[in-house]
This record gives structure tokens, sequence and C-alpha cells, in this order.
């Protein structure tokens, strides 16, 4: 029954953030005017592309992308028994960050940013598994901190990328377009194998004493378990950048409304990753209008900047009315 | 009745005289971490449906050799055979249908219930598909009887008594009903009253047919509850046979550096020491 609620709940979480992301903007459309763009015969010309090139597409890829983070978050701490772990500590974002500023500094101004974003990711990911072998959460930030230090450097040498870069490494939703859904969307398919581990991942979870002793392969199933953590990490900095706090806060709002338990956790962390990282967008972007002079579809505030002063006061929150130990020793 | 004369230690490795066939057998084993070698070339076999003790004092080697029993840990040489197949040879799920392993630590997730615990005992018999639909077996419900925790099935760990939490935690090796069973340590935790109890119910689950292997840092438990009685010392199995054989005071000289006397136990005339 409660599972049931939480399911209800979230669908009109989910319709009500995607209803609010297409009425707000600058030009102010009619109910009527939103409705018969998205069915395809638009009144004007403009509200075709309003809703379904601009506002669309970029709600499309909030809740994409913040679904990714949030899973790619669960099979992190899962994977290192960590609830503190997070998409970041495997250092794909930073990996990310760096593979684009590096392709801006050879070929200024290339359209492809988004793949070099993608092969950095896969690539920093790949890497973790060859160094990470002993303590793959140091070795993930370890290499995130060596990413971020020559991204620095390539910066300082040539400081003509650095806003696509800053909006890279803080996280925006800014200017997506329906390409930017095409590419992200089949990624989302990590979500539904995230879930396939789940009974793993409880298994993995008892400490690896006693998962080896249930028959959970020591080596397959952290390495599956990191790898589709990885995938998702790698799509979701490709689709909105480096947005903190989403794979952290998510998951831990998750457990705290359905348990520890993976088979759960999985799609409740996705959900609530989707509605937070796409909430913060709508802040963002309705704070752009606000400002002076300011392009919010392209140039406003991105959403990275907002994620933590959403996600903070929310954990805050189900923290102190949980009041439950994070971690427990068997004694 | 006393029997407080010295008597000389047995040889090593004394086959038991116990009923069937060894189902577990470490063969020439020699386990370590690193560059320390813990155990060296030891062996041991575990007859079927009997309760065996491993006793000795601290880093004498016992958890390791549980450990290596439980194919936790892989021998560097030698190997420990089930039913006389070479574990490194079995897939590790059909293993875990046969040997259940209770740590001596471990963690649970935040916030899991006593049932979501009990419950990852039926992976290695469920396999992880069938594991991604939440049903309750008659398995689980049987340990969570003999374990006496079916009432807090519903509870959060985190909620639950040291000794509640214990025995959740056995109440999950039982429900993977195997033929062997493997407990480092398993009263730890435990008030008296439970000690006893987690003993009593090895001794059925013994009397059942299983096969038993504890870690027991209370010889007197040992020499009560165990059908053979193995003691280690600094890798080696210095004392093997039964209580009787074993809990003398010699031994607790040799290998504890006790000074004690033994005398029958008055309920079950099983050896039982006394510091001088």
């Amino acid at each position: 029954m409660r599972t049931l609620a939480l399911a209800v709940g979230a669908a009109l979480a989910v319709v009500a953030l995607v209803a609010a992301h297409l009425f707000v903007g600058r030009s102010a459309l009619a109910p009527g005017d939103v409705a018969a763009a998205l069915l395809g015969h638009a009144r004007e010309p403009a509200h075709e592309i309003i809703v379904l090139r601009f506002r669309l597409p970029r709600v499309l890829v909030g809740l994409a992308a913040g679904a990714l983070l949030a899973t790619s978050g669960v099979l992190v701490q899962a994977v290192v028994r960590n609830p503190l772990a997070e998409p970041a500590t495997t250092g794909v974002g930073s990996g990310a960050a760096l593979a684009v500023v590096v392709s801006l500094l050879v070929a200024p101004g290339h359209p492809y940013v988004a793949v070099a974003a993608l092969l950095g990711a896969l690539a920093a990911g790949g890497l973790l598994f060859v160094l990470g072998r002993r303590s793959l959460a140091l070795t993930g930030i370890l290499l995130g901190a060596v990413f971020g230090s020559l991204t620095s450097f390539a910066l300082v040498l040539d400081s003509a990328p650095m806003g696509t870069v800053l909006r890279w490494l803080v996280g925006s939703l800014n200017a997506r377009t329906t390409g930017d859904w095409d590419a992200v969307a089949p990624w989302l398919l990590t979500v539904p194998l995230a879930w396939l581990l789940a009974s793993h991942m409880n298994a993995w979870a008892l400490g690896e004493t006693t998962a080896v002793g249930l028959g959970v392969r020591r080596l397959l199933t952290p390495a599956a378990i990191l790898g589709v953590a990885v995938l998702a990490a790698a799509a979701a900095v490709t689709a909105a950048g480096a947005v903190a706090f989403v794979g952290l806060v998510a998951p831990h709002a998750a457990r705290m409304l359905v348990g520890s338990d993976h088979r759960r956790l999985v799609p409740a962390a996705a959900v609530l990753g989707a509605l937070l990282l796409s909430a913060a967008d709508l802040v963002a972007f309705a704070v752009s209008l606000e400002l002076p002079g300011a392009r919010p579809d392209v140039a406003g505030v991105p959403v990275g900047a907002v994620t933590a002063l959403i996600g903070a006061p929310l954990l805050v929150h189900l923290v102190r009315r949980s009041a439950r130990p994070t971690l427990q020793e068997r004694g | 009745m006393t029997s407080s004369l010295p008597t000389p230690l047995p040889p090593p490795s004394t086959p038991p005289s116990t009923p069937g066939a060894p189902v577990l057998a470490a063969d020439r084993i020699t386990v370590g971490y690193r560059d320390a070698l813990v155990l060296e070339a030891l062996s041991l076999a575990v007859a079927a449906g009997t309760a065996t003790a491993l006793v000795g004092p601290n880093g004498s080697g016992k958890s390791t050799l549980l450990a290596a029993l439980a194919r936790v840990l892989a021998p560097r040489s030698g190997a420990v055979r089930l039913d006389g197949t070479p574990l490194r040879d079995l897939p590790t799920r059909a293993v875990a249908r046969r040997i259940a392993l209770l740590p001596q630590t471990s963690t649970a997730p935040p916030g899991a219930t006593v049932r979501e615990l009990v419950e990852q005992g039926r992976y290695p018999q469920r396999g992880p598909w069938a594991m991604l639909r939440r049903t309750d077996d008659a398995a689980m419900e049987r340990a969570l009887e003999r374990t006496g925790v079916a009432h807090l099935a519903d509870r959060r760990l985190a909620t639950l008594s040291g000794g509640e939490r214990q025995r959740a935690w056995i109440a999950m090796a039982l429900a993977q009903e195997t033929d062997v069973l493997l407990l480092d340590e398993p009263t730890t935790y435990l008030d008296v009253r439970h000690q006893l109890d987690l003993l009593r119910l090895v001794g059925r689950l013994r009397d059942e047919g299983m096969t038993v292997v504890m870690v027991l840092h209370d010889l007197n438990q040992a020499a009560r509850y165990a059908d053979r009685v193995v003691a280690l010392r600094e890798g080696r199995i210095v004392a093997d046979g039964a209580p009787e054989a074993v809990v003398t005071p010699a031994l607790l000289r040799g290998v504890f550096e006790i000074d004690a006397v033994v005398v029958p136990d008055p309920v079950s005339g099983r050896p039982h020491f006394v510091e001088r």
C-alpha cells in the first residue's frame, strides 16, 4: 500500500514538474497553447518551437540525467559499501571535464563537446577499472584530483574555453536540444540494468566475507556493479555536466523512504534523482528569468549551482526525521 | 573425582573416532595473508554429522582455518575438498548450497530488517534472478523460528540488542539450509542464556545430520557441546580428538598457558576446567 502511494506520488510529481517546465519561460503560453503544441497542432509555429524544441528537451534531459546520477550513486555506494560515496567518487565527471577542455584547446569551438565528454568519462572509468583493484574509492578520488589539476593547468595555458568548461564542471541544462535527449535516452537502459543487479548488491552489502560465503563472485560482481555505475555516470555527465549532490542525496533520500533493499532502492532513487535535478533546474531557470539582461535559455544560472541549495535542506530534513544510524556493525 | 595429573599431549592430527566419511577436508593447506603464513601444510578432515570445535589462543589460526574451509581464503598450496572435490573446482554458488558461513564480523546495510537479512541466506538456493522477487519461503520461516527471532522479523536490525542481532545473522546462515555449517565465534555478543540456546541448537542440528565446525573461545563450552575439539597454536594443530582427550591440564598449560584442574562436568560428564 505504501509502495503504491509512493509510486502514485512520484508519478504525480513527475507530471507536475514536466507541466511546470513547459509553462515557465520568457514567452507566457496559455495551457491550451502548450497542449496544442504537444499534440502536434500548434496554433502558431513559434509555440511548437518553444514547447517541443526548447522546453520539452530541457525537462526530459534533466529527468534523465537526474535518474542516471542517482542510479550511479546507488551503485557506487553499494560497491564500496559507503553511503558517502557518489558518482564523483569514480572520477568519471572530472575525466569528462578534462576531455572537454583538451578537445576545445585542440580544436576551438568544435561542435562535438558532448562526444569529447562521453569519451573522457568512459576513459576515466576504464582507468579506474585498471588501477582500482585494491582500493576503488581512493583510486577514484585520486584520479578525479589528477584530472582536476590537469584541467586547471589546461585552462591556465589558454582560458578561452573557460565558459564552456565552467558550465561543464558545475553542470548545466541550459539550451538542451532534442539531439541531447536522443543522445541520453538510450543510456536510461542502465537503470533497469542496475535493478537487475539488485540482489547481487543486497548480498554484497553484507560484507565481502559473508557475500563470498553466499556464493557471490568476488571479482565479477563488484566489477559488474561498477561497470554499470560508470556507464550511468558517464551518460549523466555527458548530458548535464558534473552536477554535484544529486548522486549523493537521491540515494539517501530514497533509502529513508523505502529502506536499503536495492530492489526498491534502485527505482526509488532513480525517480527521486530525476525529480531533484529537474526541480533544481526549474528553480535555476526561474531565477535566470529575473536576472537583468541574461539569456536564460543559454547563459542562465547553471542547475549545478542550485542542486545543493535544494538537496542539502532536503537531506537534513530527512535525516532529522528518521534519526537512523547510517552504518551499523553487527555488534 | 579429579584428573589433575598432567597427561601428555596427544599426537597431532589423531583421527577421531567419529561416524561417517569426511565431508569437508583440508589437505595439507598453506594459507597466509601477503607475506605472513598463518597455516602451513595443515590437514584436517571433518566427518559428516559431527560437531567440531576449533580452539586456541588469539592468533593461533583458527579463524583462518575456518575461512579456508569456507573458501573465503584460497590456500596457496594444498586443497580444501568437499566430498573429495577441491572447492576451487566447484562453482562458488554450488559451494554455498552445501556450506554456510557465519563470519566473525559483518556489516548490515542501514535500515535492513531481520527478514531482509535472513532472505539473503536464500541467495545460493534461489539464485540472483529469482532473488529479484521478494518472497518468503519455508526455509526462512524455519530459520527465524529456530533462532527465536520470528517475532522480530519485521524489526530493523538497528533497533535490536546485540544478542538479537547475532541470532538474526545465525538465522541467515541457517536459511541457506546447507549440510555444513561454519561458525566463527557464534556466541560473541550473546548473553549466557542465549549462548546456551545457540549451543543447544547446534547440538540439535548435529543430531539432524548437519556437520558443524565452530570457532569457540570458551573451552568448557567446546568440551561440552562438540564431539571433537581441535586445538591450534601458531598455525599448527597441537591436539585433536574427543573432548576428554584434548581438554587436559597439560594442554591447558601448553597451549593456553593456564594452570588448571580438569573435572568432569557433573551434568554431562564432559571435561570442565577450573583455573587453579
